[in-house]
């Protein structure tokens, strides 16, 4: 008879850890004889500086039987309707930005169902208003500071699509007590020194300093100790594939700025300033602001970088610390080996500019534990379709970046006229842009269902960066103009009333922590 | 908002109350905010709905008088149900809350129609003492204020076990189509998927009567339709 499979061990407590722990202990702890154990290090700190997130970790929190309004208490989590990208398109002229949002609403518009873009690029009058603004109500919902719902709509329930902006430490933490004291997992306070493999190359256990848990053994190991990747690269010697060669940005340096006035408005997009070598993160949580630089070290230096960032923050900088974080951007060869996944930093990092790392966590264990393997002899199946998924999600993840910065008309600096550089853009990407230079982007265009960014996605990038879609010879294939024109008025008309109806994010932060959702 | 002062011996010395059997100032409330205890009651006459404050986003129970916004078919010269929701005959009295914590004030509706210097009960005898009837009152309106937030407790309850749901309520009387949003009843297929050690909590919570009679009083809709088109 086959080994089964029914000890589980997370090797590592950030949010990765402790996602992965609640997804599988959350469905798979009905399920006979599986115990989820995770093993953290007291000594090494978690990264914690991924503070955004996407609607995904929403469902996930609330299947996990997460109480949405004390989330967001505990973590200082404030709603994030999507990001707001400036400058990225042309080289700031003084006193002028350039920008455009990128909402996370499906909701009242859904390119899919019927493409309003070709309309828009067709209409010389409606051209004249920015893309995001034409087609998404939640692009005014941002512009105006609001919240996606009210009060009174149920908890998880959203009036426009919403994730969260978090405090990345606050929120293992939480999510720590919520598995410990909820799901039944064990946690054990150790640092891993050794791991042990059998003669078939399969993990058999892992050997701490804690003379408590001297070795600890399991059927199904995760690895998520991030950037030391214990099991997967130190073990098993599974390799690395850097993308330094399309994605520049290696570094950031981050500060955390503490509001000065009690009731300065809380933005409910993140903003991403470009800059000559990088761009500008800046997240505002409840009680403080996260800002950061991202930027390449082989096009600036360190202190020029901090002292961008200070300048984009202003006096309020004056001070305070920064940390300056390494980052190492490329995937593995392969993220499952025999019985062992990788999730996190250990599995791959691409760069914060579209917040995807949590996202493909939380997609992560999500896959894992709806195909978990209960014997060895399921392993290879899983493992094979878990590995093509995520090449899959890591490759379209680095493409919808990269056309961030490739298709900008920036030429300000070497970062700019190299990221333009045919040579760095992935030919898949290459492909498609050549293409929609005669044709708008349709759902052919995405081939799978796991796809990590949809039609909508690259649509609001490419209008927004200016793109230039010429669909003058082919103007006759698209003869519903009367139907886009009444699917734009509806818009208008829809975001008139909800700038009129929803709340500032401020004003609903201090009801949702006061108050607190209803579940119905 | 309608103002209100706490009554005191000076001020209203001369102050009477007048009744009114119609209760003719609750014309245009199509929802009369009622407590658990008056669940049994209230049913007999009305449905009983729950609504969010648009403010906190907490339920609150409530007697459906009407069938649009703005309309309550019981107010007449007599008031039509057979039962009279407490807020009413508590007008215009009310209780605020005092600085302190637990401080309870009597407060009076300073432009309420029922205040009268010739006629009806005297808050304050000749001896500037509050009047028996005054100080009956009083307790009535206090006693409203502790069942309140027994009630708070339970519609709560009701919320997190999700026993209660959204409902357009839709009719149509004599050709005319009615339709109110924002409402939640009891929903009927919860109550009866309760786990047994919940339905048991209730019943020890003293929850299961009001619960009921709040789903059965559902069908007091047609109560309403009756008494609109008498």
């Amino acid at each position: 008879m086959t080994r089964a499979i029914n000890d589980v061990l997370i090797v590592g407590g950030g949010t990765a850890g402790w996602l992965s722990a609640a997804v599988l202990a959350k469905q798979l702890s009905g399920q006979q004889g599986i115990n989820i154990t995770l093993v953290e290090s007291p000594n090494v700190p978690i990264l914690g500086v991924g503070e955004g997130t996407w609607p995904n970790l929403r469902a996930t929190l609330k299947k996990v039987g997460i109480d949405e309004s004390e989330f967001m208490r505990e973590c200082d989590a404030t709603f994030k309707q999507g990001a707001e990208f400036i400058n990225f398109a042309k080289t700031p002229e003084s006193g002028k930005s350039d920008g455009y949002y990128h909402p996370l609403n499906t909701v009242f518009h859904s390119s899919y169902e019927f493409n309003l873009a070709s309309y828009w690029l067709l209409d010389k009058d409606k051209r004249q208003q920015r893309y995001d603004l034409a087609v998404a109500t939640q692009a005014h919902v941002c512009q105006s500071g609001l919240a996606p719902k009210k009060i009174t709509t149920p908890a998880f329930a959203a009036v426009q699509e919403y994730s969260y902006h978090l405090n990345a430490n606050k929120f293992a933490d939480f999510l720590m007590r919520h598995c410990t004291q909820k799901l039944g997992v064990k946690h054990i306070k150790a640092d891993v020194n050794k791991v042990n493999l059998d003669s078939s190359g399969y993990v058999e256990s892992v050997e701490t300093a804690n003379a408590e848990y001297p070795k600890i053994t399991a059927d199904f190991f995760v690895d998520c100790s991030g950037g030391k990747a214990i099991i997967i690269e130190q073990a098993m010697d599974i390799g690395w594939r850097n993308i330094n060669d399309v994605i520049f940005n290696d570094t950031a340096v981050a500060m955390q700025v503490p509001y000065q006035d009690p009731e300065r408005p809380i933005s409910s997009h993140t903003l991403v300033t470009a800059q000559e070598a990088g761009w500008i993160w800046d997240i505002n949580l409840f009680n403080r602001r996260g800002v950061g630089h991202v930027y390449s070290s082989k096009y600036t230096s360190d202190d020029r970088a901090e002292a961008l960032l200070r300048e984009y923050i202003g006096p309020e900088a004056e001070g305070l610390a920064a940390r300056k974080i390494n980052m190492r951007l490329g995937y593995r060869d392969k993220f499952w080996h025999k019985n062992c996944v990788a999730i996190g930093m250990s599995a791959g990092f691409v760069e914060p500019l579209e917040a995807s790392a949590i996202y493909l966590y939380d997609a992560a264990a999500n896959m894992i534990a709806d195909q978990f393997p209960r014997n060895f002899d399921n392993l290879a199946y899983v493992e094979r379709k878990f590995n093509n998924n995520f090449k899959m999600r890591m490759e379209r993840t680095i493409e919808f970046i990269k056309l961030h910065y490739c298709i900008s008309q920036r030429r300000d600096s070497q970062y700019w006229i190299d990221n333009c550089d045919a040579k760095s853009i992935p030919e898949n990407l290459l492909w498609r842009l050549e293409h929609w230079k005669t044709h708008p982007p349709t759902k052919y265009d995405f081939d799978f269902a796991w796809e990590p960014f949809n039609l909508d996605s690259y649509l609001y990038v490419l209008y927004g960066m200016h793109f230039q879609t010429d669909l003058s010879a082919n103007a006759s294939a698209f003869p519903h103009e009367k139907m886009a024109t009444r699917m734009f008025s509806d818009i208008e008309k829809l975001s008139a009333k909800l700038t009129r109806e929803l709340p500032s994010q401020r004003d609903l932060l201090k009801k949702v922590y006061e108050f607190g959702f209803s579940p119905v | 908002m309608a103002k209100v002062s706490p009554i005191n011996a000076q001020a209203h010395a001369n102050t009477k109350i007048k009744q009114d059997p119609g209760f003719a100032h609750s014309q245009g409330q199509h929802l009369i905010p009622i407590v658990v205890h008056e669940f049994a009651p209230a049913s007999q006459d009305t449905p009983i709905v729950f609504i969010k404050d648009s403010e906190t986003g907490r339920f609150m129970a409530m007697s459906l008088v009407g069938l649009k916004p703005g309309e309550n078919v019981l107010v007449g010269e007599q008031w039509k149900g057979t039962y009279i929701p407490q807020v009413l005959r508590n007008y215009p009295l009310v209780v605020a809350k005092g600085k302190e914590e637990g401080q309870a004030i009597l407060c009076l509706h300073q432009d309420s129609p029922l205040i009268s210097e010739t006629e009806g009960e005297a808050l304050f005898d000749e001896n500037g003492e509050q009047t028996q009837w005054c100080k009956k009152m009083a307790e009535q309106v206090i006693s409203s204020v502790e069942q309140n937030q027994i009630t708070q407790g339970y519609v709560q309850y009701l919320a997190e076990k999700q026993l209660i749901a959204p409902q357009t309520l839709n009719m149509n009387i004599s050709g005319e189509q009615y339709s109110l949003n924002g409402l939640y009843v009891i929903n009927e297929q919860a109550l009866n998927d309760l786990a047994d050690e919940t339905l048991l909590e209730m019943k020890k919570l003293g929850y299961l009567m009001p619960t009921y009679a709040a789903l059965l009083s559902q069908q007091r809709v047609h109560n309403l339709a009756r008494i609109k088109t008498a």
